[in-house]
């Protein structure tokens, strides 16, 4: 065996070579050495493929699928009473029943046939986190444990009103608001970046005056989760912490939030 | 790969339970590489495990349960992330555990080395990570790549010798 197919053999398996190479190695010490590199080459690639942390977790939401999947199997098989029509149904009994069936199959099919965010709604999202790591004074604030919240309203307000939205004086006080500053996260559309407490943090909501998205849908990275909301004139985009609970922020703005174009 | 069965019990949900146990830190390390995202990941093996759960019939041989995730994982990442996939930072080797237990000569090698295997192209990526994570035959990732078993051997013959270069030791060099 030349030295060609000797490293071709090796590098193709160099865990299983066969003895034929194996046997080659012995007899050769240049051969030899190809074999010893390529294995100890294999033997970190192994270490460092083996050393991917698997989450915690992991093995039992693995697990809760099949039960999930068993309870929804199970719910599907429970027997459904149906009264049989009797031998006197009319015609309008049978096209009830029919249009029945199709407004069934019509709403089923709305409901999973979810295409997901489109390619320019996901970038939006994306832009959106990047922004969050390029306003590097956004950022050190979020990670500030020493907050100011003796935020201005009246500032407040006029950013706001920037980026085309009201909010409701009512629920000031709950906002738990502790900064606002008109921002451009997409060139050409006004909008806001606000901050309120959260459970992990501070979560930024970002108020844009652009084209809503055609479905609320979740963006992320390694440090954010993030959700992009449709309103009335433009997008709700909240960012939190990694496991940040949004909902509450979410409400508070679709609720309160009027828009004044 | 070991011919052993991987799947035990009788009912459906004892062998999707010994399905899960046996294979998904594998899975999950496949779909980390090929993500480079623990997110992303997490989501396409849960994605990958409740496909696998619902087609868990159409698993005619056991021993072959390692490659028929693998690749319902392959489709589903193509299927979910390929085409859509937002433009996440690469989270290089932050997910790698036991970084600060070696001598850093040894971290330093790993690290070089973690990187070239991330900069191959695709095509000698995939069979190398099936072949590392796997432990596939190369028939097997032939099937699994829906190429011919020449085509594999000599993409894993080039991914090795590009990283050998890459990591600073040439093949020819070591040859000579």
């Amino acid at each position: 065996m030349d030295k060609e197919e000797f490293q071709q053999r090796v590098y193709s398996n160099p865990g299983d070579p066969g003895e034929e190479v194996l046997a080659a190695a012995r007899e050769n010490p240049d051969l030899k050495k190809i074999l010893d590199e390529a294995q100890n080459m294999e033997a970190e690639m192994q270490a460092i493929v083996s050393s991917v942390v698997v989450p915690e977790g992991l093995h039992n939401k693995l697990l809760d699928i099949a039960a999930n999947e068993s309870a929804e199997t199970d719910g599907e098989a429970a027997p459904n009473v149906v009264a049989l029509p009797s031998p006197t149904a009319n015609f309008f009994q049978y096209y009830a029943m029919a249009a029945c069936l199709l407004l069934a199959i019509g709403v089923t099919f709305t409901l999973t046939f979810d295409p997901g965010p489109s390619e320019p709604e996901l970038a939006m999202g994306n832009e959106v986190i990047r922004h969050i790591y390029m306003e590097s004074s956004e950022l050190a604030l979020l990670e500030a444990d020493d907050r100011d919240t003796d935020v201005s309203w009246q500032e407040v307000d006029l950013i706001m009103s920037n980026a085309g939205v009201q909010f409701a004086s009512t629920a000031r006080q709950d906002s738990a608001l502790f900064y606002a500053n008109p921002c451009i996260v997409i060139p050409d559309y006004a909008s806001a970046h606000l901050m309120v407490e959260g459970n992990r943090g501070a979560i930024n909501v970002f108020v844009i005056q652009n084209s809503p998205v055609s479905n609320e849908f979740q963006i992320r990275d390694e440090r954010f989760d993030g959700l992009v909301v449709p309103m009335e004139q433009g997008n709700l985009v909240l960012v939190g912490e990694d496991g940040e609970d949004l909902e509450r922020a979410k409400n508070l703005f679709t609720e309160n939030l009027e828009w004044v174009i | 790969m070991s011919d052993a069965p991987v799947i035990h019990g009788s009912t459906k949900q004892q062998r999707y339970e010994s399905l899960v146990a046996a294979l998904y830190q594998d899975v999950y390390r496949y779909a980390f590489w090929i993500c480079k995202n623990q997110h992303l990941a997490e989501d396409l093996v849960q994605e990958t495990f409740l496909r696998a759960w619902r087609s868990l019939e159409s698993l005619q041989n056991d021993k072959a349960a390692k490659a028929w995730l693998f690749t319902i994982l392959r489709r589903e990442n193509a299927r979910l992330y390929e085409r859509y996939r937002p433009e996440l930072v690469d989270i290089e080797g932050q997910t790698l555990a036991e970084k600060g237990e070696h001598e850093p000569d040894t971290q330093m090698d790993r690290e070089l080395l973690h990187n070239a295997i991330n900069r191959l192209d695709s095509d000698y990526r995939d069979p190398l990570l099936l072949q590392v994570i796997g432990g596939f035959s190369g028939k097997e990732i032939a099937k699994i790549l829906d190429l011919n078993n020449n085509t594999v051997m000599t993409r894993l013959f080039r991914a090795r010798s590009k990283l050998k270069q890459d990591f600073g030791v040439d093949a020819d060099e070591v040859a000579e």
